[in-house]
C-alpha cells in the first residue's frame, strides 16, 4: 500500500481533485501489517509511532504515559514532549488493549492540541457578539445568573449536558456538584447518543451496568456475532486484533449484521444486510432457531436465568421466513447464521449503535444477551458480551453518574443507596435529588425549549451539530432566556451560541484516569501545560462550587479534594462494594504497567478479566441498581414487581415483540436514512478535523447509494444531490457503494466551523439536519439510524466523491 | 340480559374512552415525541381491548352501559410548563385504573363461570393494562417535579 487503494482508486479526493502525493501509511491501511497467531494463545505486540515531521525519536525529552481519548478502545499510548509541546505519539507495548498499536485516530488525531485556534481565554457575550475576558468576569456572570436562578426558580430550572470526554475525576466532581450541591437531577452525558443502550441493556438482563467480557476473549472466542459495529472502523485497534485471529490457525466464525458493506461484512461467514431499523425482528429469529434446534443449554439456563418462558412464547412468532421478510434477507442466511451461533463453543457477541441509535434499541440489545445467556455463553473465555461504548471515557459517566444515572451504579429507587451517598458526601438524603428517572439529553433540551430550564452549562459537546433535528436543536440555544455556558477546547459551533464560554484544559493538559469499553482503568498524566489560561475541567467546577458556596450538612465545603488524585481518592470511596470497584486502584499502581480492569479491590488486587464467571449476576434486590422497564413502553418496575420476579443472582431474559420504525420510507421520502462514522473522524471533528492527515483523508460530508438506486435517479459517483427529510436538508456529494438497496448513508461528523463557522446558511451538510426528534424508550437513546428522506440530483460531480475508499465507503466497482 | 354481560359492557366502554383519550392526548402533545408516540400506540393497544371484549358483552346480553364513571377531564388551573401534560397524563392513569378495576371485576366473574375464552381474553388485556399504567406513572413522576415546582 502507499499511494492509493489497491482496486487503484484514490484513497480521498479532496475538492474533486485526484490527490495521489503523500499519503501516511496508516491512512492508506488504517489497521496495519498483521501479526496473526492461533487460537487461544497471546496477542503478539506491534508498537505504532508517529513523530512530527521533523522530530527525530532521539529529539524527545520525554515520554509521559498515557492512554488515547478518539474512541471506546482506549488504547495505551505515551505522549512525546520536546520543548514544552506534544511531538507525538507512541503504543504502549505493555498494554493489555493494544500491546503497542495505534489507529490513526489516535496516531495522527494529538495535533489538536497544538492547533492555533484553541481557546486560551473566557469569552462572554457583549452586545451580540463574543470577547474576551477573564476568569473572575466569567465565572461571576455564570454565578451570579446560577445564584439569581436558584432563589427565584429553584434547582430545577439548572441543566448539564457533558460528554464521553471528559476524565473519571472530573465527571465525579461534576456528578457530586450538580446532586449534592445545586440539587438538580438534569444531569446528562453526550454518551445518551452513544452508550447509553449498552447501559441501559445490561441494566435490563443482570440489573447493573458493568461490561460482561473483556478483550481478552477475542483470543480464545472461536466465534464472533457483530451486530450493527463496524468495528474496522469505530475501534480500529479491536479490529486488528480480531483480524489477527482471523489471519492465524483456527480462525473463529464470523457473523455481521449491518446494511452496509463494512470491512467485517467483507470477512465475514454469513452477512445480514438487514433493512436498517429490523433489527428485532432478526434477533427474535435467531432465538427462536436456538430454541427450536436445541441449541440451548436447558441445564444452565434453569439455574441461571429467569424469564425463559416468556422469551420462547414471543421469540416463537418469528420464523426464519418471517423475519427474512421483515429484514430484506435470506431465510436460508438467517438459519445458517443461526447454525454458527448455535454450534459455537466460545461465542462473543458484540454490538454498537447499529443498534443502539436503531428502531427498539434496548429490546435489542437485550436479545444479543439473551442469545449468549440461552447458550450459557457469558463469563467464560471467549464466550460473553460486549455491549460497546461510542466514546473514549463514556463508561466512567456511567459509572460517576455524570449521565443522570447515581454514583457508583446505585438504584435512584432504593433508599439505603441514597443513604450511602448522603453518608459518603454528609449530606441530607432529600439534598439528592431520587424521586424519578434521571433526566434524558433530550429531556433536558425539551425542558430548555419550553422555559422550564433557564441556564444550560454544555461541557465537552457540540449538541449544534451532534443532536437529531438540528435546526430545532439551535433555535433552543439561540433563544433569548436560555443562558448557554460552553466549556470546551474550540469555538464549537455550539459555543458560537454560547453566553459564557470557558476554556478546558484537554488530554495530555490535565492528569486523570478514564475507563475503556472493557472496564479496563488507565492513567492519563499531563504531559504539557495548557494554552493561555485554559483550565481542567475538574478546577472549573471546583472553581463554580467555591463561589456558590456548596457546603455539607455541617457548614464545611461540600467538594474535599483538590487534585485528580484526591478527587480518584474520594471516587474509590465512593465506588466501594459496587460492582464498578475501584477501591484496589491507585494513581501508583496505574503507573508504569498495563491498565487494569475494575473491579480491582484486596481480593482482587490485579482486577478482574471477565464478570459473572461464576454464573451469579448482581440481580439481589438490594444490591441491583435498577428494577428494570417493560422493553416496549419503558414503564419502570418498582421494588415490588421486582421482587415478584425474584431473579435473586440469576439473570433476566427478557423479550419483546418486533415493531416497525415509526418513519419507514414512504412515497414522498422513499429512502430510509442511515447515519455514522468514517474511521478517519471522531464526534463532530472537533479534533481529529484539525489533524492534517485526518482531514484530509476524508475531508467533506458525502451519502453513500446503492448503484441501483443511483441510476434510478440518475446520479453517478460524485454528482451532487440534495437530502431532503420532513425536517431538513443536506447538499453533498453521492458515493455508490455496495450498501443495501433503499438505503442511503451519511457520516454525522460534519458540521460548520470550518466552512462559515455557525449553521448551515451556505451549504448545509450535516447529517442531523434530517434527523429525527425520537429515542428508545429505556435508553432514552436518539434514533439516530432510521428517517425517511428524499433525493435528487442537483448538479454533475467534478470527480469521484470525498469519502474513503479504504473502508464501508469504498466505491462499489472497487469491489 | 345478564349482570356479567353488563359488567363486559361497561369495561369495553371505558376501553374505548381509554383508547380515544390516549390518541387526543398524543396530537395534544406531539412536541413531546415519546408521549406522542407511546400514547398512539396504547391508544391502539386499547381500541383493541374494547372490540375483543364486544363479542363477549354480545354472547352474554349485556344492557347497554352509560359513559366512565370517571370524573370529567380536569382543566389545569396552573398554565405553566408541563402542567397540561401533567393533567392529561394523570387523568389517563385514572381512566387506565378504572380499566384495570373493571377488567378485573370480568375475570372473576368468567373464572366463576369458568368461560375459559373470556379468562385468557381479559387476562390478555389486564396484563397490557397493567403496562399501561405503570408506563403513565413512570411518565408522571417525571413530569410532575419540572411542572410543579419551577416558577
Amino acid at each position: 500500500l502507499g499511494l492509493s487503494h489497491p482496486s487503484g482508486w484514490p484513497v480521498f479526493v479532496p475538492g474533486g481533485r485526484v490527490f495521489r502525493t503523500v499519503v501516511e501509511e496508516r491512512i492508506a491501511d488504517p489497521w496495519g501489517r498483521r501479526t496473526p497467531h492461533p487460537r487461544a494463545s497471546s496477542w503478539p505486540s506491534r508498537v505504532d509511532q508517529h513523530l512530527a515531521d521533523g522530530v527525530h525519536p532521539d529529539d524527545v525529552e520525554q515520554w509521559v504515559q498515557s492512554a488515547c481519548v478518539l474512541c471506546a478502545n482506549g488504547c495505551g499510548l505515551d505522549i512525546a514532549v520536546k520543548a514544552g509541546r506534544i511531538v507525538g505519539v507512541r503504543g504502549r507495548e505493555v498494554d493489555r488493549i493494544n500491546k503497542g498499536r495505534l489507529g490513526p485516530k489516535g496516531l495522527y488525531g494529538w495535533q489538536a492540541n497544538n492547533a492555533d485556534d484553541r481557546l486560551v481565554r473566557p469569552l462572554v457575550r457583549d452586545g451580540g457578539v463574543l470577547r474576551e475576558t477573564d476568569w473572575d468576569r466569567a465565572m461571576g456572570l455564570v454565578v451570579s445568573r446560577s445564584q439569581d436562578l436558584l432563589g427565584d426558580r429553584g434547582p430545577g430550572s439548572f441543566g448539564f449536558y457533558n460528554s464521553g470526554q471528559l476524565f473519571l475525576e472530573d465527571y465525579y466532581t461534576l456528578a457530586v456538584m450538580t446532586r449534592a450541591g445545586l440539587g438538580t437531577p438534569h444531569v446528562d452525558g453526550n454518551t445518551r447518543l452513544c452508550t447509553a443502550t449498552a447501559g441501559a441493556a445490561l441494566k435490563e438482563s443482570f440489573s447493573s451496568d458493568g461490561q460482561p467480557a473483556s478483550y481478552v476473549d477475542v483470543e480464545s472466542c472461536d466465534t464472533l456475532f457483530l451486530v450493527g459495529h463496524n468495528v474496522a472502523e469505530t475501534e480500529t485497534v479491536l479490529w486488528m486484533r480480531i483480524l489477527d485471529r482471523l489471519e492465524g490457525e483456527h480462525p473463529p466464525k464470523l457473523v455481521v449484521v449491518d446494511p452496509r458493506p463494512t470491512v467485517p461484512a467483507q470477512h465475514a461467514d454469513v452477512h445480514l444486510a438487514i433493512r436498517n431499523g429490523t433489527n428485532l425482528a432478526l434477533l427474535n429469529a435467531l432465538l427462536n432457531e436456538l430454541i427450536a434446534n436445541r441449541w440451548i443449554d436447558r441445564r444452565w439456563i434453569d439455574e441461571h436465568t429467569v424469564g425463559f418462558a416468556g422469551l420462547e412464547a414471543v421469540v416463537s412468532d418469528y420464523t426464519a421466513e418471517r423475519a427474512a421478510e421483515i429484514c430484506g434477507v435470506q431465510a436460508e442466511d438467517i438459519r445458517a447464521a443461526a447454525k454458527i451461533l448455535g454450534e459455537a463453543e466460545a461465542l462473543l457477541s458484540t454490538a454498537l449503535q447499529g443498534v443502539y441509535q436503531s428502531n427498539q434499541a434496548t429490546a435489542s440489545a437485550c436479545q444479543i444477551n439473551n442469545i449468549n445467556l440461552l447458550r450459557g455463553m457469558i463469563g467464560k473465555p471467549g464466550a460473553g458480551v460486549l455491549q460497546m461504548n461510542g466514546q473514549p471515557t463514556a463508561q466512567n459517566t456511567r459509572e460517576t453518574g455524570a449521565d443522570g444515572d447515581l454514583p457508583g451504579f446505585r438504584n435512584w429507587q432504593n433508599e439505603s443507596h441514597i443513604e450511602e451517598l448522603a453518608a459518603l458526601w454528609n449530606v441530607e438524603p432529600l439534598q439528592i435529588p431520587h424521586y424519578g428517572p434521571p433526566t434524558h439529553a433530550m429531556q433536558i433540551f425539551r425542558y430548555a425549549e419550553e422555559g422550564s430550564i433557564g441556564l444550560l452549562w454544555i461541557i465537552g459537546t457540540n449538541p449544534a451539530v451532534s443532536l437529531p433535528q438540528l435546526g430545532r436543536i439551535q433555535s433552543i440555544l439561540a433563544r433569548e432566556e436560555l443562558f448557554v455556558v460552553v466549556q470546551d477546547c474550540f469555538l464549537t459551533e455550539t459555543a458560537g451560541l454560547a453566553d459564557v464560554v470557558l476554556p478546558s484544559a484537554i488530554w495530555g493538559e490535565k492528569t486523570g484516569t478514564f475507563t475503556n469499553a472493557d472496564r479496563t482503568v488507565h492513567l492519563s498524566e499531563q504531559a504539557v501545560e495548557p494554552p493561555g489560561v485554559a483550565r481542567p475541567d475538574m478546577a472549573i467546577f471546583l472553581d463554580y462550587a467555591e463561589r456558590m458556596g456548596f457546603r455539607d450538612k455541617d457548614g464545611a465545603p461540600l467538594l474535599t479534594w483538590s487534585t485528580s488524585e484526591e478527587a480518584f481518592e474520594a471516587w474509590k470511596a465512593c465506588s466501594k462494594g459496587r460492582p464498578c470497584d475501584y477501591s484496589g486502584l491507585s494513581y501508583d499502581k496505574l503507573r508504569g504497567g498495563s491498565g487494569i480492569p475494575w473491579p480491582c479491590t484486596e481480593d482482587a488486587p490485579d482486577g478482574t478479566e471477565r464478570l459473572y464467571a461464576d454464573g451469579r449476576f448482581h440481580t439481589e434486590a438490594g444490591y441491583c441498581e435498577d428494577y428494570g422497564h417493560d422493553l416496549v413502553t419503558g414503564a419502570a418496575n418498582d421494588e415490588a414487581d421486582y421482587r415478584a420476579l425474584n431473579p435473586a443472582g440469576r439473570a433476566i431474559l427478557k423479550a419483546a415483540h418486533y415493531r416497525p420504525p415509526h418513519e419507514p420510507p414512504r412515497d414522498d421520502y422513499p429512502f430510509s436514512l442511515t447515519t455514522g462514522r468514517t474511521v478517519y473522524h471522531f464526534h463532530t471533528r472537533t479534533k481529529t478535523g484539525r489533524s492534517p492527515q485526518l482531514n484530509a483523508a476524508a475531508p467533506d460530508a458525502w451519502v453513500e447509494l446503492a448503484p441501483p438506486d443511483a441510476r434510478r435517479l440518475g446520479v453517478g459517483e460524485g454528482d451532487r444531490v440534495a437530502i431532503e427529510s420532513p425536517r431538513g436538508r443536506i447538499e453533498v456529494a453521492a458515493r455508490l457503494t455496495g450498501i443495501k438497496e433503499g438505503v442511503a448513508f451519511v457520516p454525522f461528523h460534519y458540521g460548520y466551523w470550518d466552512v462559515d463557522a455557525s449553521g448551515p446558511s451556505g451549504r448545509p451538510r450535516a447529517a442531523n439536519e434530517l434527523t429525527v426528534t425520537e429515542w428508545d424508550p429505556v435508553s432514552k437513546q436518539p434514533v439516530y439510524k432510521v428517517a425517511a428522506v428524499r433525493i435528487e440530483k442537483i448538479a454533475e460531480g467534478e470527480g469521484p466523491a470525498p469519502a474513503p475508499s479504504t473502508t464501508a465507503s469504498a466505491p462499489a466497482e472497487a469491489r | 340480559m345478564s349482570r356479567l354481560g353488563t359488567a363486559i359492557r361497561r369495561s369495553h366502554y371505558v376501553e374505548a374512552e381509554l383508547a380515544r383519550t390516549f390518541a387526543g392526548v398524543a396530537e395534544r402533545h406531539a412536541d413531546e415525541p415519546d408521549v406522542f408516540h407511546l400514547c398512539t400506540m396504547l391508544g391502539e393497544q386499547s381500541k383493541e381491548h374494547a372490540a375483543r371484549l364486544l363479542p363477549f358483552a354480545q354472547r352474554y346480553r349485556g344492557l347497554e352501559a352509560g359513559a366512565s364513571a370517571t370524573v370529567a377531564h380536569p382543566t389545569p388551573v396552573e398554565t405553566g410548563p408541563g402542567s397540561r401534560l401533567l393533567a392529561d397524563l394523570s387523568h389517563l392513569f385514572v381512566l387506565a385504573q378504572e380499566c384495570w378495576i373493571d377488567g378485573t371485576v370480568v375475570r372473576q366473574a368468567a373464572l366463576a363461570k369458568r368461560d375459559k375464552e373470556l379468562v385468557s381474553t381479559i387476562s390478555a388485556c389486564l396484563e397490557e393494562t397493567s403496562t399501561q399504567v405503570r408506563w403513565l406513572q413512570t411518565r408522571i413522576k417525571t413530569t410532575a417535579p419540572q411542572a410543579l415546582t419551577i416558577e
